[in-house]
């Protein structure tokens, strides 16, 4: 199979995942359900190995996972949730025996500026000989440390938004390159979808949002996708707070000035918990409707008398309560052991490298069981395209340029006396579907950015 | 016994010697000049005592206590009081406050018999009064060296180290200083040591002299004496 | 723009200003007492905000009444002041006497100590203590909603600036300080035992440092790398004011936390630029800083 693939391909080899892992309701649920032998699937790998080559046993030391990340500044907490996702993939694989018999260990480096995090990849690669790598590094990295990947030929498993920038330019076809989290031009559509589907009539919107990249293009994009989808509305004021500010006042002062009907915020970390802090003492949320994009990245960290109820946040990928415990019992498990593990809820970037890592264990098995001979990096990540797999937020198919992709849910938040922390009122609870954000090749054409064709983000909204 | 004993002190500063062999004493209600031409060692030998510089070796005593290994704020409240040659008058703070200093020092370490001290320094430093608010920034070149005399004598001193105390006076406030400068040995009974460049200027005030030349005494005794030692007095003079 | 809101932009921008003035002034006294520029001011700020957030949280949670929990914000500063203890003899004691470059650098070196010990102890996640801030509650000005703890940071930001006023110039300490400033070897010739006065001084920077940290930490919160920012800025303010000027930090601060707040109302693009903005003018105008002295010592 090559990386390119028409959209039939997909949907065979997707439906062929849903056979093969949509199994299992009733038993013994946790990781064992991700863990159901592979069926269904094996044939369309064997292509990749050449036929007469002696099959490679199963070697004898370790699976490495290299994470890089943020482990120090104000990110650590992205840090901290992608390395206690992979240490706990870890845990369960291992518990059940590894990966063929092998494994696993974590290792984790410090990314930063783009030579920095260069570096933290290569080294893990050519010093620690790890086999594969995940982690947010920050959208402004992925592009310089793409080809080094590529070059390594080792899989890396993203969990950071891609900045649109980025996006654009990206390389159309990677092999080893994986997305477990959603990109940023992702984001502000679900925010311009959330919108118009929550507040149709909202005219004046205004914006809080980090003063650099990702902040930029999350107000910047959403407003472009409301002016296509909603051109009523229109941005009465944007407001730039630095990364790691720590008074808002002014902020939320000029923008209730402006009378905003919504105000969108990207602010995450401990901005967003300030933020919300400080917006619930000059009654932000009592008098106008706040949309986060991001604040749910320091869930644990929002407790009840920061984030009132009533404000709409996006939850990424994945929110812990979605899908709920009772329908899906593979959740439940998952918040619970993480819980009892880190003393936290699972935050998006567990979920991320958790799924990552059941894919590429997967996809080891896969080849394995079809031609007898342990997978080399290639065969592993040509399997891992265009699969799916089951995850604590429902099945995640893998489109050929290597994009998780799921339902993004969201919702508005409430006081439940069950936990410490606000959570969203599942009556408020809703899906974007992917198809509204993605761009995965699979779908019609008029819903895909043509990756690859140095197509503008806007100039494709534009196109809607 | 003498007040105040260097012992073959040696002094380096960075590789440099200063003092070679320094052996010096002042007698209790002594006043002593070294005197030396312009980089002989006099303010070097000061420092020494005072403990900005520590020699290398030799001994220095004060009131029979051996404190060549003491810090400067130690020998302070020992009982010996500097105006170095600079003044060292804290601009920021008005005369009144550098007069205080060394009293808000001490009343935090040592209750000392000081009360009468102030009035004392006030009947030898009259002009002190008028100063009082002034800022120690807009002060004359005399008028400094009166107020750091004065702060000096503040700390309540056994030994006062006065650098250089008549250097840049004009003639009759040079006179007039000498002469307060002998007051303060009459009014408290302290000893004095100073140093000065000019030798007529040290026999104003001066019981006996150290010669001071190239960091070493090359001759201890009565100001007459050198006076009548032509070649003492050439060294003396610098030409 | 209504006056309602000017009024409460005024406010606003003095919440920011004096959160960077309480940075400031531990920073001068440290410079201008000891001529050491101390980038870790950063870690002890947020040092105080950490372990005054362990105080509160543990007594709130052992459901001490609330007084117990005003009383963490002091008690959290003294934490940090005793740190100080340590720090000042086994680390700035050698840097008073080497030139400001080498302060930078270990300073630095001691700001990432701070940060990773902070984290390993902390963990990487944001936290709030919001006890006092919810309990002050919401005050109602001019029809707006305005948190009514931020009047307590005024009213303790303006007793540290008068207790500091009262200390350096009428206090026998304070003065004693002042001079020891000048000339530190005429002080000790007037009997002053520096070292230990430099060993009180710092802990009274690192004191306010971390009152700084404790007094902010119900308004906001505590987190990882939370040092940084504020001693970028503070730095700012310092130049702004002029190195060691107690009175130039207070209008320095004022001025960028005004400036900034209504620059954010009406030209939200150049919030950061206009701090910078006014540092860069000060520099070309005025560089020794609004208050800033030549330093006038005597000939020596
Ligand atoms: N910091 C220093 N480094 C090296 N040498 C020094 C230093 N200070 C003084 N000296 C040298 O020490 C010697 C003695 O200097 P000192 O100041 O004691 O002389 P002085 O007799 O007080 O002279 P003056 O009348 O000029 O005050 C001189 O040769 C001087 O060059
Ligand atoms: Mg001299």
């Amino acid at each position: 199979m090559s990386g390119k693939t028409s959209r039939r391909d997909f949907v065979k080899t997707a439906a062929a995942g849903i056979v093969g892992f949509g199994v299992g309701a009733g038993v013994g649920y946790g990781a064992s359900q991700m863990m159901a032998p592979p069926t269904g699937v094996a044939p369309t790998v064997t292509k990749t190995v050449e036929l007469g080559k002696t099959p490679r046993g199963v070697p004898k030391e370790p699976i490495k996972i290299g994470i890089v990340s943020w482990f120090t500044g104000p990110s650590t907490m992205v840090g901290e949730a992608c390395y206690g996702g992979a240490r706990f993939a870890a845990d369960e694989i291992n518990k059940a025996g590894g990966i063929l018999g092998r494994k696993i260990e974590v290792l984790k480096r410090d990314c930063g500026t783009p030579e920095v995090t260069v570096d933290a990849v290569r080294r893990f690669v050519l010093e620690d000989k790890v086999d594969l790598m995940g982690g947010d590094v920050g959208g402004s990295n992925c592009n310089a440390i793409v080809p080094h990947i590529e070059q390594l030929k080792v899989p890396f498993f993203f969990q950071c938004s891609t900045t649109v920038k980025e996006v654009e330019e990206l390389d159309p076809n990677p092999l080893y390159v994986f997305r477990t989290g959603e990109q940023n031009l992702a984001e502000p559509n679900v925010a311009a979808q959330l919108i118009v589907r929550e507040f149709p009539n909202a005219k004046r919107i205004a914006g809080i949002n980090p003063d650099y990249v990702y902040g930029r293009e999350a107000m910047m994009y959403t407003m472009k996708a409301l002016n296509k989808l909603a051109p009523h509305m229109e941005s009465v004021l944007e407001t730039w707070p630095p990364l790691g500010a720590t008074d808002f006042s002014s902020h939320i002062t000029a923008v209730l000035d402006a009378k905003p009907d919504v105000v969108i915020t990207a602010c995450w970390g401990g901005d967003f918990v300030t933020f919300a802090k400080q917006a619930t003492a000059y009654g932000l949320f009592q008098k106008t409707n706040v949309v986060s994009i991001l604040g749910s990245m320091a869930l644990n960290s929002l407790t009840k008398d920061i984030v009132p109820p009533g404000v709409w946040m996006l939850q990424r990928d994945y929110y812990f309560e979605a899908p709920p415990h009772n329908l899906y019992p593979l959740n439940k498990w998952f918040v619970e052991t993480y819980r009892k593990r880190e003393n936290k809820f699972p935050e998006f970037d567990v979920m991320q490298i958790f799924s990552g890592i059941f894919a590429y264990k997967q996809a080891v098995e896969r080849v394995y069981a079809a031609t007898g001979s342990y997978p080399e990096n290639e065969e592993i990540c040509r399997a891992i395209q265009n699969s799916q797999v089951v995850s604590p937020a429902g099945h995640r198919v893998i489109t050929s340029d290597g994009q998780f992709i799921n339902p993004l849910p969201y919702g508005k938040t409430w006081h439940d006396p069950k936990y410490p922390i606000a959570t969203i009122d599942p009556k408020t609870l809703g899906f974007i579907m992917p198809e509204y954000v993605y761009n995965p090749k699979s779908l019609p054409p008029v819903l895909q950015y043509p990756l690859g064709t140095g197509m503008k983000y806007s100039d494709w909204i534009a196109s809607w | 016994m003498a007040l105040l004993e260097l012992e073959r002190v040696n002094t380096f500063i960075g590789s440099v010697q200063v003092l070679r062999d320094i052996s010096i004493n002042v007698d209790k209600g002594e006043i002593v000049c070294l005197v030396g031409r312009n980089g002989a060692g006099k303010t070097s030998t000061i420092k020494t005592i005072m403990g900005l510089l520590r020699p290398k070796s030799g001994t220095i005593r004060f009131k029979d206590e051996d404190i060549t290994d003491l810090p400067p704020y130690r020998r302070a409240r020992l009982g010996i009081g500097l105006a170095p040659d600079y003044r060292g008058i804290f601009t920021d703070l008005t005369v009144e406050e550098n007069l205080q200093f060394p009293k808000w020092v001490i009343k935090r370490n040592r209750n000392q018999s000081g009360s009468n001290i102030e009035k004392e320094v006030h009947a030898i430093f009259p002009e002190l009064d008028r100063l009082r608010k002034r800022e120690g920034l807009v002060l004359s070149g005399g008028e400094g060296k009166m107020v750091a005399t004065a702060r000096a004598l503040m700390l309540n001193p056994e030994l006062l180290l006065l650098d250089e105390p008549l250097e840049g006076l004009a003639p009759i406030v040079l006179v007039r200083f000498a002469e307060r400068i002998k007051k303060i040995r009459e009014a408290l009974g302290i000893a004095i040591l100073l140093a000065e460049s000019n030798i007529a200027h040290a026999s104003r005030v001066a019981d006996r002299i150290y010669v001071v030349e190239r960091g070493e005494i090359v001759y201890g005794g009565s100001v007459e004496d050198v006076s009548r030692d032509e070649q003492l007095n050439r060294l003396v003079r610098g030409f | 723009m209504d006056p309602e809101t000017v009024v409460i932009i005024i406010l606003n921008g003095m919440f920011y200003a004096l959160s960077l003035f309480l940075i400031t002034i531990g920073l001068n006294i440290l410079y201008g007492f000891m001529k050491v520029l101390n980038i870790a001011h950063g870690g002890l700020y947020a040092t105080g905000a950490f372990l005054t957030w362990a105080l509160m949280n543990t007594a709130a949670k052992a459901g001490y009444p609330i007084y117990i929990l005003w009383l963490c914000i002091p008690v959290g500063a003294f934490l940090v002041g005793l740190l100080a203890l340590v720090i000042e003899p086994l680390l700035f004691k050698r840097l008073y006497r080497l030139r400001e470059e080498y302060s930078l650098l270990a300073t630095f070196g001691l700001m990432l100590v701070f940060d990773d010990s902070l984290r390993m102890i902390f963990g990487g996640s944001p936290l709030s203590a919001n006890q006092l801030y919810n309990w002050m509650g919401t005050l109602t000005i001019l029809g707006k909603s305005y948190p009514t703890y931020n009047f307590v940071i005024y009213a303790f930001a303006i007793a540290v600036a008068l207790g500091l006023w009262i200390f350096f110039f009428k206090t026998k300490m304070g003065r004693i300080l002042r001079g020891t400033a000048q000339d530190r070897e005429m002080s000790a010739c007037l009997g002053v035992n520096v070292s230990i006065l430099y060993t009180e001084t710092f802990f009274l920077a690192v004191f306010i440092a971390g009152l700084g940290g404790a007094i902010y930490l119900p308004a906001t919160n505590a987190y990882s790398g939370m040092g940084f920012e504020p001693i970028v800025l503070s730095f700012a303010v310092m130049i702004i004011g002029g190195l060691g000027s107690l009175k130039g930090a207070l209008v320095a601060a004022s001025m960028i936390g005004l400036v900034r707040a209504f620059g954010i109302a009406l030209m939200p693009e150049l919030e950061l630029a206009v701090v910078f903005l006014i540092l860069i003018i000060t520099l070309i105008v005025r560089p020794r800083g609004l208050f800033g002295k030549k330093f006038t010592r005597e000939e020596k």
